[in-house]
């Protein structure tokens, strides 16, 4: 297999609504191992960035590249089920469903998945969240909405890397976390990501936590984005 | 496994709005059993009332009006045919059996039949069922009584009950009862048994006296003398009004009215006096005819039309109730149209509650977006909410159709003669929740367009 694991070639999105934004990339990689924090002002294009290399978002032009699979030969229903086999993905805040307890909302990470196979479902989970200093016996039934942000949060990272996904994506992840719970983060995602030569897109509007990651980039070195 | 949990969770997490939706959708459902079931049952009740009557005669009137009046005990009595008449027409060789009836007066709101004994013999129910006594046995002598299975059930009366029978058709009539010169009373009179079939009692002007049943049409009842009637039978229950009613013979009905005039009293007689009497009937309510051959039916309508001597009817039962359900069929539409709207106006509400919550449901669908969900697999989560929300609603209808009708069971049997005896799941009812849960599918399709579009638009981007 390649060692590539996203590969984007003269891309270019318009967006669907009444709005002029657009964007185009030339050029862009990720190898497995890589670790990308992507920066920028809010509003410059990072989740479209996202939203585009995950599939939830269809671009016009040009080519992107999954684990080999050219994505825009492939229907909707297919880019739908790479997302859930190949991906891993962490939003800013609010990543939960309140309503479903801990396990379960960790075992969503692969409910849509068929490539993600495990072990026993509660040992992988515990594993994970023993990664994530989640106290598995303490949390695993709570409901999501019962616990702190940070605890959130890392929830969320397990859901994201259960069944052991080659690509992460996180937008801003700890943008809700004060400066230590950030770093407590960044150090417990990359602990669980080392050994599993998974890729990771990290999206941020500042660039502090850049100390981990492999690559750095403005996301204007990656797009040119028309916003007028 | 965490899919169905996705739903089951999601649902509780929105439990308010879901179990209002739910008792909304119930409640209409259960009024749409409710209503289908009583005119289910007021139908077959009518239908099963009479099998094997070919004809009802009765003196000149309005076919329903006879037909109510004679076999379903529902409204005014209608005109009498005299007794001569009763006679010369069971003559007619083409009829099989005859039965007479006569009605007008009543015993606690209960409506009286005189007839003999060849109506418990003869009139059958439910396509050919016999009439059984559950206990006791036929008139015997000039007061007994039989009794239908639920007068005897609500008023308590076992064999050997005595019972009074009131004038007219309120529970205020006056009651027909007897006093006896001696002490022993109408016993001592047991082998007189059913004048109303000696045919050989012609002497009429003798019972100038007595009052002419075409007189019972009294509503404001009087009272009759002292003894009562004897309860020798009760029948089975059958489902329809004859478990209603109160049997006498027509001797004895002709008995209980001697002395009377029209709704006066004007000789007080004594049993031994009565009976000293010839106890036949003067006039009488109505005949049921069986032919012997059935094809003759017509024959014998021009017959009865024909019949010079007074102003005859005959009815066909099974025609005239054809016809009272096409009178009746736009008020059982109605009724159907206007729960029919219930259940909408609910499902509206249902596809309310939907739309109103699907922003805050947008987080929700781009995380399920974010694991591998397809805007196909979070529009098919809000369908099976839909179908699990009207499978509950319809659960739910069924069991408050049944609590109604256990609470109201014995209302509606004492008030309107509805016999509510089982509460099985019908091939119909089958149909009413099929068609519910795909009206619930269709009503979310507004809603799921609604979802598909924004799970589209707003991909993994999460809106609060």
């Amino acid at each position: 297999m390649s060692k590539n694991l996203i590969k984007i070639k003269n891309l270019e999105y318009k967006a669907l609504n009444n709005s002029n934004f657009s964007l185009k990339i030339r050029n862009f990689k990720l190898n497995k191992s890589e670790s990308l924090l992507i920066y920028g002002d809010s509003g410059a294009g990072k989740s479209t960035f996202l939203n585009l290399i995950s599939g939830a978002l269809n671009f016009n032009k040009g080519e992107i590249n999954i684990l080999g699979t050219a994505v825009s030969k492939i229907s909707s229903s297919q880019k739908d089920i790479i997302r859930g086999d190949h991906f891993g993905i962490v939003f800013q805040t609010f990543n939960l469903l309140p309503y479903l307890t801990v396990k379960n909302n960790i075992l969503l990470g692969k409910a849509y998945s068929k490539k993600k196979e495990l072990k026993s479902n509660n040992e992988d989970v515990k594993a994970l969240m023993d990664k994530l200093a989640l106290n598995y016996e303490e949390l695993i039934d709570r409901k999501a909405y019962e616990l702190s942000i940070g605890q959130q949060q890392r929830v969320a990272v397990a859901r994201a890397l259960i069944g052991k996904p080659e690509i992460i994506l996180a937008d801003e992840p700890t943008s809700a976390l004060d400066s230590n719970s950030q770093k407590e983060f960044i150090n417990l995602l990359f602990k669980s990501l080392d050994d599993n030569e998974q890729g990771l897109i990290m999206v941020s509007h500042d660039n502090k936590l850049s100390k981990k990651f492999k690559t750095v980039k403005n996301i204007n070195e990656i797009c040119e984005i028309n916003n007028d | 496994m965490i899919k169905f949990t996705l739903v089951f969770q999601s649902l509780l997490n929105r439990w308010l709005s879901c179990l209002l939706i739910i008792i909304t959708l119930a409640f209409s459902i259960s009024l749409f059993f409710t209503v289908s079931r009583i005119q289910e049952t007021v139908k077959s009740s009518f239908q099963n009332t009479v099998s094997g009557v070919d004809s009802v005669v009765a003196g000149r009137g309005g076919n329903l009006q006879i037909l109510l009046n004679s076999v379903f005990l529902i409204g005014e009595p209608s005109n009498t045919i005299k007794w001569d008449t009763f006679e010369e027409i069971t003559s007619n060789k083409q009829i099989k059996w005859a039965v007479p009836i006569s009605l007008g007066d009543s015993h606690k709101g209960f409506r009286v039949i005189s007839t003999n004994n060849d109506y418990f013999k003869e009139i059958k129910y439910s396509s050919g069922k016999k009439i059984e006594f559950n206990s006791g046995k036929p008139f015997n002598d000039v007061f007994d009584v039989v009794l239908g299975s639920l007068v005897a059930k609500k008023l308590k009366y076992n064999i050997g009950s005595e019972i009074i029978i009131t004038h007219g058709l309120s529970e205020g009539g006056e009651a027909h009862s007897f006093h006896s010169d001696k002490s022993n009373g109408h016993d001592d009179h047991a082998d007189h048994d059913d004048h109303a079939t000696h045919e050989d009692h012609d002497d009429h002007a003798k019972h100038e006296d007595h009052d002419d049943h075409a007189d019972h049409d009294d509503h404001a009842g009087y009272n009759h003398a002292d003894l009562g009637f004897k309860v020798s039978g009760i029948l089975e229950p059958t489902g329809t009004p004859i478990d209603n009613a109160v049997y006498i013979s027509l001797a004895g009905a002709e008995a209980m009215h001697t002395g009377w005039i029209g709704n006066q009293k004007v000789i007080d007689v004594s049993i031994e006096q009565i009976m000293e009497r010839e106890l036949k009937p003067k006039t009488i309510s109505a005949i049921f005819i069986s032919l012997k051959n059935r094809t003759q039916i017509f024959q014998f309508q021009r017959d009865v039309l024909n019949y010079k001597k007074e102003p005859i009817s005959s009815v066909m039962p099974g025609l005239t109730l054809s016809r009272l359900w096409a009178l009746t069929g736009n008020v059982d539409r109605a009724f159907k149209f206007i729960t029919f709207l219930i259940i909408v106006i609910a499902l509206l509400g249902m596809i309310a509650m939907t739309i109103a919550g699907l922003n805050s449901r947008r987080r929700e669908m781009a995380i399920l977006r974010s694991v591998g969900a397809s805007p196909n697999n979070i529009v098919s989560l809000l369908l099976v909410e839909s179908i699990i929300i009207s499978i509950v609603s319809c659960i739910l209808g069924y069991i408050i159709m049944i609590i109604i009708f256990t609470i109201g069971k014995d209302y509606l049997q004492n008030n309107y003669g509805i016999f509510i005896d089982s509460f099985s799941l019908k091939n119909y009812d089958l149909q009413i929740i099929i068609a519910i849960i795909c009206a619930a599918l269709i009503a979310t399709i507004v809603p799921a367009i609604q979802i598909y579009k924004n799970t589209l638009r707003d991909g993994l981007s999460v809106k609060s």
